[in-house]
């Protein structure tokens, strides 16, 4: 159990610049998840926390160890770091069984026999693989195969667990499952956690804080909560949940104008201080209510799709078209006149 | 008009009939003229043949040098492959290419370089003479040991592809959790890398072995001479003198029989191994391995790596070509000793090399065509069809290269020894002989290159175009053709490079005007005539060389080295 700590980190690959300054202080039993989308860098941050890749700036810090740095040309390789990893592929290595698997880091450790067979006993009932030792891995489903993985991985009671997307080629019911499992596991050992998905459900189901990255930047580090409440900009709001994002003419500081190609509206929202001008309004689908028509945002109804709990509206305002989430109660059908009231939005800069 | 059942019968039928008188008459021929000794059934042929103590050493010779050269083939290869796929050596990408390069020199040219470089006369052992003032060199190329270094030189490649290839679709996952696991590198190789490379490796050296036992050129350039035997030029002696023993082809043929048996039992014990054991291993997205990092190592490794290239590549090609260019062998290669007298003397004057370039271009455009249209009709019967028996077709169309190229040639003897039925067409002494042989031998390349690209054509891409209106033949000409034809032009020249280069069925199968450049390369060296045989030699690796050019080209670098 232990703090890791990056530094002004950047990783360079030719010409690329694939993770440029990330910071980061992720605190003892602290579970974060680094989210974005493919090519983002989240990965490669990952492989340099491991110590599979070098920085090409900065410095990272396990516990109060400091593990990597460009500058004073220390690069502690991965076996010695005292890191747990769980990979996307599971890697099980398919000639040996499970119990050679899981039993594989306390052997080079050169642990006493009775004390392995003890300690493996205890990670498989743990990741709830009692009575499997002898199968191999052709022999298990992608499900315990991944149990196997995260068993070794936590057989050497690491510093830092480190899971990359390990849940991405599971079935989704499957997947569903593992995140309350690993969850679950993680509160009862206390094991500091960094988490790489590009699955955003994922990252706000298991994270205390979730690191928002996109080409190579980090864009927003806050809580599941925070993030989807107070994204820092465009790309957080549009990668996480569902939202409207429409041009508007900042007018004061607590409006904006929407312009829908023929009339203009007013819409009430806070403005960040300083930005004025031509900028995008943020609207998510629940903050929008329809309402029978009369004055404001006039439009038609143009798709309603029922979703069980919910109904999706694709609403025609002028030249624009919000999605608006209703109730299943509610009566308004395609074709149908109606005006929008907007409960909650946000302003970015465009 | 035609549908699918009745012309799926003419292509089975087309396939079925042309695979027997190319391969299965002759192979059946062979089997069975090894059990008729008298006009009986009977196993005197092969009791005659064993107790010949000379046939007896001939096959501990056989098996001891390809067991040797198997050893010393497994571990360059396997070194060699792993510099190149988990280290940090400069020049990796250079090496990648460089290591398969021995693959390109056919071995019995290799030998003739070796016999150029390291023989009595040769050019390291007047240096070493010059240097030493001693009488003789204290080595002998023309031993066991010498014929055990060129089969070695020239067959790590083989296990260089197969382990490269295992350790470059290797999910380096594997490696890396055994490295956060707490293992140091070398620990991650010895129980990661190392266990889970084992079968394909053992794949590799068993190729190799089979391999040795079936080569013919090396052991004739290098042992036939002194009287050292194996197999292969056991037989070729026998078929040499049959006409002296009336018994010598039906004991050839027990002998190659002997012979075909190890290929066989080699490639059961290579399927016995591999049975179960490939691992398929799920890939992750890092696939840049992590490398390993040389230091201090690079010092004597990269020396190492560059030494092997040099002697097993670069060193038989510059021995052939000083001698191709040299006025008389055994002069020193100074300036005013040089001359293209030799190139010009077997392209214009010595007929029998000129007939020898003219026969194989002829044989290999022959043969490179023949099989790119029946191996095109087994490829779609074996991809497109589900009819019943086409493995078995499948393995008489491979048979012929599975087992010894010697064995090949003896069959083709025996069946075409008398005359055609119903004629008086004897095909022996003909070039027809040498097509059928070659046709044969390398049909199975044709098969594979044209299923490669049939298998990568989705049926409904076809099915489309008949949606389309198109009928089958139309169908067949604006979608399948186009799609298959690289894979065509692939197979083809797939096909002409190794009959090009053909020494060990020719070798048995030619007579006077009927030479081909292979056994041209081997009379004139035989004859003493060292210069003439450099300068054709030269020639065929410079044509070599442009095919396999043009075969990477074509297919983007998948085929071809």
């Amino acid at each position: 159990m232990s703090e890791v700590i990056l530094k002004r980190v950047s990783k360079r690959f030719g010409d690329t610049l694939a993770v440029s300054d990330f910071n980061a202080k992720i605190a003892d039993g602290e579970f974060v998840s680094f989210l974005g989308p493919s090519g983002c860098g989240k990965t490669t941050t990952l492989r340099m926390v491991a110590g599979f890749l070098e920085p090409t700036e900065g410095e990272i810090y396990i516990g109060q160890r400091l593990v990597s740095s460009a500058e004073h040309r220390i690069a502690v390789p991965p076996e010695k770091r005292h890191i747990g990893m769980v990979f996307q592929s599971y890697a099980v290595w398919p000639h040996k069984n499970v119990f050679d698997n899981v039993a594989y880091p306390l052997r080079i450790q050169k642990k006493k026999k009775t004390e392995i067979e003890e300690k493996v006993h205890q990670v498989l009932s743990l990741v709830k693989l009692s009575g499997m030792e002898e199968r191999f891995p052709h022999q298990l489903s992608g499900g315990q195969q991944q149990r196997v993985a995260l068993g070794r991985a936590l057989i050497m009671e690491p510093d830092v667990l480190l899971l990359d997307e390990p849940l991405s080629n599971l079935d989704a019911k499957l997947r569903e499952e593992m995140r309350f499992e690993i969850k679950d596991l993680q509160s009862r050992i206390r094991v500091t956690i960094i988490y790489v998905t590009h699955d955003q459900a994922e990252a706000m189901a298991m994270s205390n804080r979730i690191f928002v990255m996109n080409a190579g930047r980090t864009l927003q580090v806050d809580t599941p909560k925070g993030i989807y409440e107070k994204p820092s900009d465009r790309f957080v709001a549009e990668f996480i949940g569902l939202t409207n994002l429409l041009p508007c003419e900042v007018m004061g500081r607590d409006q904006v104008l929407l312009q829908d190609g023929t009339r203009e509206a007013w819409v009430p929202c806070p403005i960040p201080p300083g930005l004025t001008g031509s900028a995008l309004i943020s609207i998510r689908p629940e903050h929008i209510e329809i309402i029978p028509p009369n004055g404001g945002l006039r439009g038609e109804v143009n798709r309603a799709v029922y979703l069980g709990r919910v109904v999706d509206y694709r609403v025609k305002v002028g030249k624009l078209e919000l999605r608006v989430e209703g109730q299943a109660s509610l009566p308004y059908r395609e074709g149908d006149r109606v005006s929008l009231r907007i409960h909650q939005a946000m302003v970015f800069t465009l | 008009m035609l549908n699918r059942i009745s012309l799926a019968v003419v292509i089975l039928g087309t396939s079925v009939l042309l695979l027997g008188i190319f391969v299965i008459y002759p192979m059946s021929t062979m089997i069975v003229q090894s059990f008729i000794y008298n006009s009986k059934f009977s196993l005197q042929n092969y009791i005659l043949a064993l107790r010949q103590p000379g046939n007896l050493i001939a096959l501990r010779h056989t098996l001891e040098i390809s067991l040797v050269s198997m050893f010393g083939s497994t571990l360059f290869g396997t070194l060699a492959a792993w510099i190149v796929a988990r280290t940090d050596l400069p020049g990796r990408s250079i090496l990648r290419t460089a290591f398969v390069f021995p693959f390109l020199i056919p071995p019995f040219i290799g030998a003739l370089a070796w016999r150029q470089i390291l023989g009595p006369v040769g050019y390291i052992s007047k240096i070493y003479l010059a240097f030493t003032g001693s009488e003789s060199v204290p080595w002998n190329i023309y031993s066991a040991a010498g014929i055990i270094l060129v089969m070695t030189m020239h067959s790590y490649p083989l296990v260089y592809i197969t382990a490269l290839g295992g350790l470059e679709r290797m999910n380096p996952e594997l490696e890396e959790a055994a490295q956060s696991s707490g293992a140091r590198i070398f620990r991650v190789m010895r129980d990661v890398t190392l266990p889970l490379m084992a079968p394909t490796i053992l794949a590799g050296a068993v190729l190799v072995f089979i391999t040795e036992i079936s080569n013919f050129g090396i052991p004739a350039v290098l042992g036939y001479s002194e009287n050292y035997f194996v197999l292969t030029t056991k037989i070729y002696q026998a078929v040499a003198k049959s006409f002296a023993s009336p018994n010598a082809l039906a004991t050839a043929a027990a002998l190659s029989m002997v012979l075909a048996v190890i290929a066989a039992a080699g490639i059961i014990a290579q399927r016995i191994v591999l049975r179960g054991r490939e691992y398929a291993v799920l890939s992750g997205k890092s696939m840049q391995p992590n490398l390993v990092r040389l230091g201090v190592h690079k010092a004597w490794v990269l020396p190492a790596a560059w030494t092997l290239v040099f002697v097993t590549s670069i060193a038989p090609v510059l021995a052939i070509l000083i001698t191709s260019l040299i006025r008389a062998y055994g002069l020193p290669p100074t300036l005013d000793n040089l001359t293209l007298q030799n190139f010009a003397q077997v392209l214009f004057m010595n007929a029998a090399a000129r007939r020898g370039i003219v026969n194989s271009l002829i044989l290999a455009t022959a043969s490179a065509t023949l099989i790119a249209f029946l191996g095109s009709l087994i490829a779609y019967i074996l991809v497109r069809t589900k009819l019943p028996g086409r493995d078995i077709l499948d393995f008489f169309a491979t048979m012929p290269f599975a087992v010894p190229g010697t064995v090949v040639a003896l069959a083709m003897i025996l069946a075409w020894l008398k005359p055609l039925p119903l004629t008086r067409i004897v095909l022996y002494n003909t070039i027809w002989i040498l097509l059928i042989a070659y046709v044969a031998r390398y049909l199975t390349f044709g098969i594979r290159s044209t299923a490669g690209s049939l298998q990568q054509i989705h049926p409904s891409l076809e099915e489309a175009a008949r949606i389309c209106g198109a009928n089958w033949l139309q169908s067949f000409r604006d979608v399948m053709l186009p799609l298959i034809t690289p894979g065509l032009f692939a197979g083809w020249f797939l096909v002409f490079m190794p009959c090009l280069r053909e020494l060990t069925v020719s070798i048995l199968l030619w007579s006077a005007g009927r030479e081909t450049v292979g056994v041209m390369v081997f009379n004139l060296q035989e004859s003493g005539h060292t210069t003439l045989c450099a300068a054709l030699a030269m020639m065929m690796l410079a044509v070599l060389v442009a095919a396999n050019i043009i075969t990477r080209r074509i297919t983007g670098g998948r085929l071809g080295y």
